[in-house]
């Protein structure tokens, strides 16, 4: 009887594939995120004690978007990090810093960090 | 915000998933070193001790950033909705609230700033008590502290009115970074 149930399953999974393999593998897979590990001494959450940890790093975006003030979907009350370098204006929408923590871009010719 | 030439070299910024003081880390993809993103310096690696060049940028509303600077750019990420953020108030490590409120709370959220070695806090809500602009002198130097409380905003100018670097921060995670900070208040001095 049980071996039955076994095979039984067995058989299903062959059949199918167990149902969250199949749910997390669409054909067209986005590449991953970059994640390199460096060890530190730092708190590996809010409120914890300094501690040495083989800490996550994650990549960030080098290649931004940007579009003109009237094709911004944001709303009024949005936070914007704001910055003018060499008379150029740009906006950083908190929104999507927040997506990142930091991003790399360039006003004009200069390399900044913006971060959240 | 940060500049990333660094000693004439320019580095790339990663998000790194450890706290120092509650507050973020990242971590540069050139030499591995680990910099405190609200300290503004390496913590770790062969870049330990450097400081990172500050670029004074301005933390406000998306309203009042269009409206003064009409001809701004905005990054944008297609196809991304992002994470709407609210000013909450609540100290890292502490429970999040069942409910989470809407509309932003600024109460504890002020202006950090550094200038001439001197370093202040400017509390919105000490802000809203007096007029503004509030003149002063830091380190013997002129500063104007300017506040708008629609925009959810403060900012410091020095004499020639150029935006100084300062940074908008939750009260005690500004004090947790800068123990020897003063914090103005209203009718102790300025103006």
């Amino acid at each position: 009887m049980l071996k039955s149930a076994f095979l039984a399953v067995l058989a299903l999974l062959v059949a199918v594939g167990p149902p969250d393999v199949l749910a997390a593998a669409p054909e067209a897979d986005p590449p991953k995120p970059e994640v390199r590990i460096i060890r530190a001494r730092v708190q590996p959450r809010p409120g914890a004690e300094v501690e040495e940890v083989d800490m996550k790093v994650h990549a960030s975006p080098t290649e931004l978007t940007s579009v003109e003030a009237g094709d911004a979907p944001l709303a009024d009350e949005d936070l914007v990090l704001g910055v003018i370098i060499d008379g150029r204006a740009m906006a950083y929408p908190v929104r999507y810093l927040a997506m990142y923590e930091i991003v790399d871009d360039r006003v004009g010719e200069t390399p900044v960090a913006p971060s959240w | 915000m940060y500049a990333r030439t660094i000693k004439g070299r320019e580095l790339t910024f990663d998000f790194a998933e450890g706290l120092i003081h509650d507050n973020l880390l990242i971590a540069d993809r050139e030499t591995n070193s680990v910099w405190s993103q609200l300290e503004g310096r390496a913590i770790h690696g062969p870049m330990t001790g450097t400081p990172l060049p500050v670029i004074a940028s301005m933390q406000t509303t998306w309203k009042f950033w269009r409206d003064t600077h009409p001809e701004t750019r905005v990054m944008v990420v297609p196809g991304e909705e992002g994470r709407p953020y609210t000013y909450r108030n609540r100290r890292p490590g502490t429970p999040r609230p069942k409910e989470l409120p809407s509309g932003h709370d600024t109460t504890a959220l002020g202006l950090g700033l550094t200038h001439g070695g001197e370093t202040m806090f400017f509390p919105f809500v000490e802000l809203e008590k007096i007029e503004t602009p509030l003149r002063l002198r830091m380190a013997g130097r002129e500063v104007v502290i300017h506040y708008d409380k629609g925009a959810l905003t403060a900012w410091a100018t020095g004499a020639k009115g150029e935006l100084l670097p300062g940074v908008l921060a939750y009260q005690f995670g500004w004090m947790d970074f800068n123990p020897d900070s003063s914090v103005y208040r209203a009718g102790s001095g300025g103006n």
